[in-house]
């Protein structure tokens, strides 16, 4: 009697220990792959969430469970057919286990296609910020461990009309679905706050003469209030530079920025131009929280330089990704499972004071810190 | 150096739209002149997609209830 239970007892340990092998993680290394414009003139956005991907991966010493991770880098060049390409590259020539990226407005768009007839690839969205990657064109395998442009600049457009008491509006951007959508979601806030009227002037993305703007602006601003920005990288600061050649400064009271504008890369690159700009954004560098500071001190010690916002992405993203391997025991080449892993992942982000990741069609909030008024200057 | 001179707290990916996120997905997407921007155009649109009620509602709080 004694020796049958003895044979039970090892069979049960036997079944338990079989069964644990059965979930855990198959792969030999994990496979990430990366994707955004590492050259070209969107080049900080790219770049940003690398090295923030990368400074996520340093702290779990670049492996999951003894797993060793991989990572694929490819760069778009800011050009969607070149991403396409480079998807399928990362899909079929690398088999990655996952793509983080991409991190521009159109590429995000073209992304979100690629996801619909690959969603066997689970890929988490780096900066891009369209919304409708996670509303009108939602798609089960791409998931968003971020924002939307419209989302951080709803109550911007509700500030400047309720606080700053402006009626009217000139948004001057470049022309793509990135800065559409952060008008979009600033016109909401402003007309329905009583805001009157907003005007949107277009430029090339890559313009860097805006003499017949300035000039435009210049003629307007009998009738208009103030100037938002709705440019990012080089455009902004070509636009900060000549806004004061022309004396703009001297009859608006100020520029308001869309979101990508006071960020931290571009800090050093403005200078004293940009004192006193207000913008809007989930994350703001001056967060005195301890989880902030620690994460600004580690990237400078990385890069040499401080981080923005486009870097939190990509920590973020892959702090999603690990949360998601966990609950799944790192089975990674069950894409199915991986999916429905990343889509259940709540990460409240050490950075972003409580913001918490949003998952497609289930959408958790943001604080958004809007108006973040640019007091001083750093190295940047 | 940013510092939040003011803060909003859940924000959706709707932002305020997020209890009728069916409504604001049925409005067209976002284009370069889309939402119009002007008061009179943008309040017409928005009753099309958003309601009588909501448009009313605005006009008497002057605005989002924070």
């Amino acid at each position: 009697m004694k020796r049958k239970k003895w044979i039970v007892a090892i069979t049960a340990i036997f079944f338990f220990i079989g069964s644990m092998a059965g979930t855990a993680a198959a792969v030999d290394e994990i496979r990430i792959g990366t994707i955004g414009p590492i050259t070209g003139w969107a080049t900080i956005f790219g770049q940003g969430c690398l090295n923030g991907i990368k400074l996520a991966l340093d702290e779990y010493n670049n492996e999951f469970n003894g797993i060793p991770i991989r990572v694929f880098s490819e760069d778009t060049k800011a050009d969607v057919e070149v991403m396409r390409t480079k998807l399928d590259s990362l899909k079929n020539r690398d088999k990655v286990h996952l793509i983080i990226g991409p991190s521009l407005g159109h590429e995000g768009m073209a992304a979100v296609d690629w996801g619909a007839r690959n969603p066997q690839v689970p890929m988490l969205i780096g900066y891009s910020a369209p919304e409708d990657i996670t509303m009108r064109k939602a798609t089960n395998s791409v998931i968003r461990p971020g924002w939307t442009g419209a989302q951080v600049i709803f109550n911007f457009g509700q500030y400047c009309a309720k606080e700053l008491g402006y009626k009217k509006i000139i948004i001057v951007g470049q022309d793509y679905s990135y800065p559409w959508d952060q008008a979009a979601g600033f016109i909401r806030g402003f007309l329905e706050n009583g805001g009157e009227k907003v005007e949107r002037i277009w430029h090339p993305v890559e313009a860097v003469d805006f003499s017949s703007i300035m000039a435009k602006l210049m003629g307007m601003s009998r009738e208009y209030d103030a100037v938002l920005n709705n440019s990012g990288g080089a455009q902004v600061v070509a636009f900060f530079k000549q806004w004061k050649q022309f004396g703009l400064d001297k009859v608006y009271p100020q520029i308001l920025g869309q979101a990508n504008v006071p960020i931290v890369s571009m800090l050093s690159e403005l200078g004293d131009s940009a004192l006193g700009v207000y913008s809007s954004l989930h994350y703001y560098d001056g967060n005195p929280s301890q989880a902030n500071q620690m994460f600004r001190e580690n990237f400078k010690k990385k890069y040499g330089h401080y981080p923005d916002v486009i870097a939190v992405q990509g920590y973020d993203a892959v702090h999603v990704a690990f949360k998601a391997m966990k609950a799944i025991n790192g089975q990674v080449d069950n894409p199915e499972k991986f999916i429905a892993a990343l889509r259940k992942v709540q990460l409240v982000s050490p950075n972003l004071h409580g913001a918490r990741f949003i998952s497609i069609h289930s959408p958790t909030r943001y604080r958004i810190s809007t108006s973040n008024k640019w007091l001083k200057r750093t190295a940047g | 150096m940013n510092i939040a001179v003011k803060t909003y707290t859940n924000v959706s990916q709707f932002g305020p739209y997020a209890d009728m996120a069916e409504k604001y997905m049925a409005a067209p997407a976002t284009t370069r002149s889309y939402p119009p921007g002007d008061r009179a155009s943008y309040f017409r649109e928005i009753e099309t997609y958003f309601g009588k009620d909501y448009v009313e509602k605005l006009n008497r709080n002057g605005g989002w209830v924070d």
